[in-house]
């Protein structure tokens, strides 16, 4: 069995005052993508951020090792993590106006990339840039490589990012939440966009979102994070059928694409009642105050991610592995 | 319902925080702003007090003129060329700049904050007629436009703080202008509107509130300019001549420069304590009213 | 008679010289105890609407009328009355409550405005509303910062209906919260709305919920109504191609069923004058569509399409 791409162990991540990620563990194999789900204060984009050692400096990586490709990136070297950084491991983000830098034409900022991390001429990587523009769908590369983002949409945008994290051909791509600003069709073109590069480049894809459609279709293998922990780790087909934490299936019963053909006059959304912020000063299980399963064993101690036989995994001391549909828990 | 209420019970965001705490908390470790806290109540002090420390007429002539500190046990800071005791006049001083330089700031900042909010809430013809109406208060120099308007008045010290005040106003236009032009857009704003609420509840009632900071902060300096002004004029003798102020004494102190040098140098010294003061609670301010600052 | 009734209502922008008319042109209704979903991309007037039914923009042409009175040219005070009867609920939880003020100063000073009852009648309505959106009444003498942003969302629920309108739009409200908080609220505007006799303007880009909430859609593109339809017939049948696109673009929760392909080419621009707005990203365009605009017509009992095609 290959080693995974990615290999996060215990990673604990803390603002002064209080620890925002429990000791996560997870693996990213090589050309797979991997959705991490979650809601605000869950600890994902931290998650993200820490594994390019991108956090701000108010934050400390606690303990834990992230090991990519063999070199431990916790410890790495500030110099390391910038060889690191663009060219192995590469980061898109949610707002694409904010991420490219107004004052520089689209072509020079990918040129910039690349020559930061590859021994090229700048015609070279000027050739190089328009080609990427070409492939990930802009037209007219050649003349639009030198207008300003702001002369773009922003799907394009988003587009042009991709082609900025694509450029050195990264082993891993973080995509925190890209489509969460764009259209829904200009989401699906995006979202298409990058699948079809991560197949023809082979690299792998950390894809963070809230949004389940977009895990469905997307993604090989889920993550759930709640209030700092990872309480649930499957592959995509699984977790939809039969999610296995009672929080995994309360995001699914309230998830209002899953209600299909269902109205408000027929039938009523399943909600967690509650909030995220009862987790803050629970001893045991961060879901415990919410869940509609819980006993009291919940409360003494968080429960471990544990294996099941099918590779999966889950944090919850009660869940029964079944085939019963997740509606029944929140009915 | 009772259950969903009681499952809505709110567990506070980010610690016990109310907004006054927070303000407390983050003063007190900001040694600066706590040093310039110090010095400015010393002043307040002695001004308060100098009825009560220094009884009489600072004006009067009590001793031998051209005393040095500490040559006579009754002047402790000696006297000036007309014999008149130099610590009352410090001390009698310090009301006159602080009462001037505090009215006068708060004139300007009344007047500036009302154009200001006016202005930027509007827009339209209204921002433009009172942006041309700023703009031409601040091309004319400052100290000249008080010099002007003291003298057309009567030089006493009611008059001075007006002056001060008229000219110090665009600033705190400026800067009104600019939170109020982007707070309109607020949603919050919206919603009062749409609430029905009148434009003078929404400037001041919704809108002010929220854009005080930078303009307290500027207060602060705005008081310390004009202590300054104050002292300008009353050097060049422009000032009030029914009152000793600290500039008055500078002045009167000139002439003896080369031989009673600290007659010029102890108001001089109380003006640039008073101002430093006034900065460092101004920074101080700053960095706990500005959201962005990372103390919040 | 409805509740709400636009016709033609049309508001211009004017954007570094140019002209752009947000809203093009549109009519629709609302009756008495209806919720209306109306949907659209970014770009597409729908907020611009609602505002615009609001009286917070002026119309350049068109009207607006509220059970029969006519409020599109009414100055803001004589506004005043009908700005009791509908109220919006905004998109952003952190922005639509002023900081500074109380939950308490929040609900009451609507009413203080209004005139409605003295101190002791205002803090009874406002300790009833906030428990009718579930908060304790604790929540009264907090900030807004100290709330969650569901939290926030119920206050500015409350804050809408402290004043008793008869209309509620609903700009957005549930986009900026997170799953399983949306659920909480929308289950809570459906009991408010059974329970307080409302009718809704539901504006939304996201499909699933406009489907589930409302009782009628109508899609919005560039500034026109292109589609209206119950909310069964709407998902059974779309007829107007963008509104095929969007159902095709939205991904479904469900591995097993692969997203088909998007029908459209390009991204939005604004089509040349004359002819279909949405022809140049439209798989279906032919020769007329750039001649001749479609109207909003019947295709079908209770349902309207603006196509050639339909």
């Amino acid at each position: 069995m290959t080693a995974p791409l990615l290999d996060v162990r215990d990673l604990a991540i803390g603002f002064p005052g209080h620890v925002v990620v429990h000791g996560v563990s997870f693996h990213i194999n090589a050309g797979e993508t991997v959705a991490l789900v979650g809601e605000s204060g869950c600890g994902k984009s931290v998650t993200a951020f820490a594994l390019m050692r991108l956090l701000p400096p108010t934050a400390a990586i606690l303990r834990g090792r992230v090991l990519f490709d063999g070199t431990d990136l916790v410890t790495a070297s500030p110099a390391a993590m910038r060889e690191v950084r663009g060219k192995r491991i590469s980061l898109i983000q949610q707002e694409p106006m904010t991420s490219l830098n107004p004052v520089l034409t689209v072509g020079a900022q990918i040129v910039e990339v690349i020559r930061r991390h590859e021994p090229v001429t700048r015609s070279a990587a000027r050739q190089r840039a328009e080609e990427l523009l070409d492939l990930v769908g802009i037209p007219e590369p050649r003349r639009r490589a030198d207008e300003f983002p702001h002369q773009f949409s922003g799907g394009m945008r988003q587009r042009v990012m991709v082609a900025m994290a694509v450029a050195c051909q990264p082993r891993l791509i973080v995509a925190d939440e890209p489509t969460t600003a764009l259209d829904v069709t200009i989401q699906a073109q995006v979202l298409d966009l990058l699948d079809g590069l991560r197949r023809k480049l082979g690299m792998a894809v950390l894809l963070i979102t809230h949004d389940l459609g977009v895990v469905a279709q997307w993604a090989d293998r889920t993550m759930v994070m709640y209030a700092g922990r990872i309480v649930e780790q499957t592959a995509v087909r699984p977790f939809f059928r039969h999610p296995r934490h009672p929080y995994a299936r309360g995001l699914l019963a309230a998830s209002v694409s899953d209600a299909g053909d269902g109205h408000y006059t027929t039938r009523r959304l399943r909600e967690i009642p509650g909030s995220v912020a009862s987790a803050a000063h629970e001893p045991g299980c961060p879901f415990a105050p919410r869940c509609p399963e819980m006993i009291p064993a919940c409360r003494a101690a968080p429960p471990p991610l544990e294996r099941l036989a099918d590779g999966s995994e889950v944090a919850c001391i009660i869940s029964v592995p079944s085939e019963v549909p997740h509606v029944a828990a929140f009915g | 319902m009772s259950a969903l209420s009681q499952e809505t019970a709110f567990a506070p965001l980010r610690g016990p925080a109310v907004i006054r705490h927070r303000l407390l908390r983050a003063s007190l470790h900001n040694p600066s702003f706590l040093l310039g806290l110090a010095i400015l109540f010393t002043i307040i002090g002695i001004a308060l007090a100098a009825g009560f420390l220094f009884p009489g007429d600072p004006q009067d002539m009590v001793g031998t003129p051209a005393l040095w500190p500490g040559q006579d046990a009754d002047f402790l800071l000696g006297t000036d060329s007309l014999g008149r005791d130099v610590a009352s006049g410090l001390a009698h001083g310090a009301r006159v700049s602080l009462l001037v330089g505090v009215s006068a700031a708060a004139l300007g900042l009344v007047i500036g904050t009302l154009i200001g909010a006016v202005s930027g809430y509007f827009g339209g013809w209204i921002d433009t007629v009172l942006v041309r109406l700023t703009e031409l208060f601040q091309t004319v120099p400052a100290f000249l436009l008080v010099i002007v308007i003291v003298a057309i008045g009567q030089p006493s010290a009611p008059v001075i703080a007006l002056a001060i005040g008229v000219a110090a106003w665009p600033t705190v236009a400026r800067l009104a202008r600019a939170q109020f032009r982007s707070l309109r857009e607020a949603e919050f704003v919206t919603a009062a509107r749409s609430l029905g609420y009148t434009a003078p509840r929404i400037i001041f009632v919704e809108i002010l509130p929220n854009a005080m900071a930078p303009i307290i902060v500027t207060a602060s300096v705005m008081v310390a300019n004009a202590i300054l002004t104050e002292a300008g004029l009353s050097f060049l003798n422009m000032g009030d001549p029914n009152l000793i102020s600290w500039g008055s004494m500078i002045g009167d102190g000139r002439p003896l420069l080369r031989t009673a040098w600290f007659l010029c140098a102890l108001p001089g010294g109380a003006i640039a304590l008073t101002v430093l003061s006034l900065n460092l609670v101004g920074d101080g301010l700053n960095d706990v009213l500005n959201p962005r600052s990372g103390l919040a | 008679m409805s509740l709400l009734s636009v016709d033609g209502l049309r508001t211009r922008y004017v954007t570094h010289g140019r002209v752009v008319n947000a809203v093009d042109g549109v009519s629709l209704e609302v009756g008495q105890g209806e919720t209306v979903g109306l949907v659209g991309e970014s770009g597409c007037g729908k907020s611009t609407l609602g505002k615009t039914i609001l009286r917070l923009l002026t119309p350049v042409e068109g009207s607006i009328r509220i059970l029969g009175n006519e409020i599109s040219d009414l100055g803001q005070f004589a506004l005043l009355p009908f700005r009791r009867r509908m109220q919006m609920v905004f998109q952003d939880p952190f922005g639509s409550l002023n900081p500074r003020q109380t939950v308490a100063t929040l609900l009451s000073t609507p009413l203080k405005v209004h005139g409605r009852g003295n101190r002791a009648e205002r803090r009874r309505r406002v300790l009833d509303i906030v428990s009718r959106v579930g908060l304790p009444s604790t929540a009264l003498d907090r900030y807004p910062h100290e709330f969650s942003g569901g939290q926030r969302q119920r206050i500015g629920i409350a804050r809408a209906l402290v004043l008793q309108p008869e209309l509620v739009i609903c700009d957005e409200p549930v986009s900026a919260l997170d799953l399983s908080i949306q659920a909480q609220i929308l289950n809570l505007l459906v009991d408010l709305k059974r329970d307080l006799g409302l009718s809704y303007l539901f504006i939304s880009h996201d499909l699933s919920v406009v489907r589930y909430f409302a009782d009628r859609v109508l899609v919005m593109y560039l500034g026109r109504i292109v589609e209206s339809a119950d909310h069964a017939a709407l998902w059974r049948e779309p007829r107007h191609p963008y509104t095929r696109a969007l159902l095709a673009a939205v991904p479904r929760p469900d591995p097993d069923r692969p997203r088909g392909p998007v029908p459209l080419r390009g991204e939005l621009t604004a089509s040349e004058a004359g002819g279909c707005r949405f022809r140049a990203r439209c798989p279906d365009a032919f020769g007329r569509c750039a001649t001749e605009e479609p109207v909003l017509r019947k295709v079908a009992p209770g349902h309207l399409a603006a196509c050639h095609l339909a």
